[in-house]
């Protein structure tokens, strides 16, 4: 056992300790930040009654201890949920490693015909789990002790860590659990993963609806310990017990199927390829289907929280200088259009990364190995990348519709969402430069493509920088964005967005010419 | 070496004398490379090369490792383009004219790597292409193969992925056959069914270009067989009584 054991760490000493050191970094920084966000108790005060409206109790958890509100309070709100995602998602992946992907590659055969308890390759992996997860919940606990910012007790931080813990060790047991039920890998990424978004679901809602049902799901236990407040810590049971009960049931089942089976069969997939998988856009969306959905789905959710904050908006910016600053900069308008402008300036960027993504896909095709059997098709390389663009430029108008729709159901109605679409269709013409820039990169210098992020970073930070401190214009003017006329608080232009969009078709042509008669990359 | 050569030669010539007439009536080449050269920066991938391939022959391309057999394969697949010299297969130029070429012809990798959440028989699909898919040709050599098309490309072994690309070669109307290293992953079992293949396509009227460096692959298989060793092609051997003798003498 001890050898095995030793065995685990060894695999695991970079990716585990990466975990832990990212963790750990998060909760210093992170912890750090508040001081200077809510520098008084007037602001503390403040931020905490606005997280209280529904949808950010739903993203983050209720808002508890108003009346003796400190910093460490709501850093402990506001932060303790991503810390408990984070945690599951790297016991999923951990467990998973170690038990049916193991078995999955035929390790655990080679281990079981050493003269080791059958139990061994199942027990081992949960140990470390129990260890790792120990060590995490020490290192934040002393983490936010080291910060301390106003409102640290040691009580705190203790609940603060054995939280953390607590919810890993509950994903680690349920996992070890799903690799006794199911026989593939993604069979038991699939289901951990979908109870880890039923769960969240389950508190979002309880905590709305402000119900004990939260107590249901780990997260709604973390929360409800009330860090820093009333430090519950007789609740970590409501974690314990569950893990004890999934571990049991693990090892039974682990004792009683066979090896290399689960209790569900692998279903078999499809014997043939549908109409739509033999189109044109078959292959690009199978291929661009994750991404897409998985940006949509969080660019949509981030609408929804930008847009929750609306109701709040006075107060919020009343008590921060900077915000102030920041939205109104561009002249005398309304809090609310300059609020609204700044969320589309700031989202355009976001959205342009899944755009991106897309025009850069099939280089990816390129350098697989699959591209001898892709490219020798009776197909020019063009008819095969043109899909993918159609896909970026799609993603572009939907990604902008997405956010203005999640805006508008978190504002409640006081936003016309017709108009904020249109508010967002106006930064397009930007996005698609990125995206032309991306497929000119993909048909001139694909391996210099990480070249794209560092044009997009160096725009998004001289953006923020110019907020500050103003840069020269020659260094402003390298973004795209700067040219988009900031609805509603500026006047619409078309020129500028013209010259964009004439750019980006230049650039995308350009690219596919040249894409077209360039040797691929060896793979 | 120069003995070797002389030899090679001459029987070679012999033969060139013995038929010269069907040689050249029956003899409608289907890849006819001339001169070709590819160089990467500094590195002298092929160097005038020079080759023709016969319709229905199932043409053996041996060589080593990093001799150039991969480079020149990409070229005809138009993958690549020469630096300079040309190759043209069915008399159309490899590279500016693929898109016609690649209706004709059927490709199978030496080294497979499938797509991890599509199915085998999705792919198998995929790389058919609408308006090519014979429900009954794949279902012949899916049996021949013995390939559950029904599992996801991450959990086959190399050799599954292998008769993935097979079927999906064989179960097309292309008129040539490339391969690399068809058989590396393969148990020889279903070596032996995949040469049946090969000389069957042959029978039907078919062209294969085979790079292998199983030597005895292609004594059993290849009708016409030609050496590469640093980017030259060494020789193109049509008497394959020879090719035991060229190889031990060459070490």
């Amino acid at each position: 056992m001890g050898e095995y054991l030793r065995f685990i760490i060894r695999r695991e000493r970079r990716i585990s300790l990466i975990w832990l050191l990212s963790i750990t970094a998060s909760v210093l920084i992170f912890t750090s930040l508040y001081p200077t966000l809510v520098p008084t108790h007037a602001e503390t005060l403040a931020l905490a009654t606005s997280m209280q409206n529904p949808a950010m109790v739903a993203m983050m958890g209720p808002v508890y201890g108003l009346a003796q509100i400190t910093p460490a309070i709501i850093m402990s709100q506001e932060t303790l949920i991503w810390y408990l995602i984070a945690v599951a998602i790297m016991n999923i992946f951990l467990i998973t490693r170690h038990t049916r992907g193991d078995e999955e590659f035929g390790r655990i055969e080679l281990l079981l015909a050493k003269p080791i308890s059958v139990r061994i390759p199942t027990l081992a992996p949960l140990i470390f789990a129990i260890i790792i997860n120990a060590i995490i919940a020490l290192a934040s606990a002393l983490g936010v002790l080291i910060i301390n910012i106003e409102g640290t007790t040691f009580l705190g931080a203790l609940s603060f860590g054995l939280a953390i813990g607590g919810v890993g060790l509950y994903f680690a047991a349920l996992t070890l659990l799903f690799a006794q039920i199911f026989s593939t890998s993604s069979g038991v990424f699939s289901a951990s993963f979908i109870t880890v978004g039923l769960m969240y679901m389950i508190r979002a809602l309880a905590d709305v609806e402000q119900s004990p049902l939260t107590l249901i799901s780990p997260f709604g236990v973390a929360l409800q310990m009330e860090v820093f407040y009333s430090n519950r810590l007789t609740l970590l049971l409501f974690l314990l017990l569950p893990s004890l009960f999934f571990i049991d049931i693990a090892l039974l089942l682990n004792s009683i199927r066979d090896h290399g089976s689960g209790l569900i069969a692998q279903r078999p997939g499809k014997r043939r390829a549908s109409a739509f998988l033999r189109s044109p856009f078959g292959l690009a969306w199978h291929l661009s289907k994750p991404s897409t959905l998985a940006w949509g789905g969080g660019i949509f959710l981030l609408g929804l929280s930008y847009g929750s904050v609306i109701g709040d908006l006075t107060s919020f910016v009343e008590n921060n200088e900077l915000m102030q600053q920041i939205i109104l900069s561009s002249g005398p308008n309304t809090l609310l259009d300059g609020y609204v402008a700044l969320i589309f300036s700031i989202m355009a960027s976001v959205v342009s990364v899944p755009v991106i993504l897309s025009t850069l896909r099939i280089y990816n095709e390129e350098i697989t190995a699959r591209a001898e059997l892709l490219f020798s098709r009776p197909t020019s390389r063009r008819a095969l990348y043109t899909p993918f663009l159609i896909i970026a430029f799609g993603e572009s108008i939907m990604m902008f519709i997405l956010l203005a729709i999640g805006l508008a159901l978190g504002g409640g109605g006081v936003l016309s969402l017709g108009e904020i679409i249109g508010y967002g269709l106006a930064y397009l013409p930007a996005v698609w430069l990125f995206g032309a820039v991306g497929v000119f990169i993909v048909g001139f210098i694909p391996a210099l493509r990480s070249l794209i992020w560092l044009f997009f970073a160096s725009t998004f930070i001289i953006t923020y920088t110019d907020f500050i401190t103003p840069l020269p214009s020659y260094l402003t003017k390298l973004n795209p964005f700067v040219f988009i006329p900031h609805l509603p608080v500026e006047e619409f232009k078309i020129l500028p967005l013209l010259i964009l969009t004439i750019s980006s078709a230049l650039l995308i042509t350009g690219g596919l010419v040249r894409y077209e008669n360039r040797d691929l990359s060896n793979g | 070496m120069d003995l070797l050569f002389d030899v090679l030669s001459v029987a070679l010539i012999r033969r060139d004398e013995q038929d010269v007439s069907v040689w050249y009536s029956s003899a409608m080449s289907i890849i006819e490379i001339h001169n070709l050269s590819k160089r990467f920066g500094k590195t002298q991938a092929l160097d005038q090369v020079n080759l023709s391939i016969e319709e229905h022959s199932i043409h053996g391309f041996l060589g080593p490792n990093g001799a150039g057999k991969t480079t020149l394969l990409r070229i005809l697949l138009g993958i690549i383009k020469p630096t300079s010299g040309n190759a043209t297969i069915f008399g159309q130029d490899v590279f500016k004219d693929r898109i016609e070429v690649h209706k004709n012809i059927a490709y199978v990798p030496g080294e497979v790597n499938l797509w991890p959440n599509l199915t085998g028989g999705e792919v198998i699909d995929l790389l058919l292409g609408n308006g090519r898919i014979n429900r009954i040709e794949i279902n012949h050599y899916l049996e021949v193969f013995e390939l559950d098309p029904s599992k996801k490309g991450k959990t086959y072994s190399k050799g599954n992925r292998q008769k993935v690309a097979l079927v999906a070669a064989f179960a097309s109307p292309a008129e040539l056959f490339i391969l690399d290293e068809p058989t590396s992953g393969l148990d020889p079992l279903m070596e032996q069914r995949f040469q049946q293949v090969i000389k069957q396509k042959q029978q039907e009227g078919k062209t294969t270009f085979l790079s292998s460096h199983i030597l005895s692959e292609v004594e059993q298989l290849a009708t016409t067989v030609s050496i590469i060793r640093e980017g030259e092609i060494h020789h193109t051997l049509t008497d394959l009584t020879n090719l035991n003798q060229y190889f031990q003498e060459e070490g």
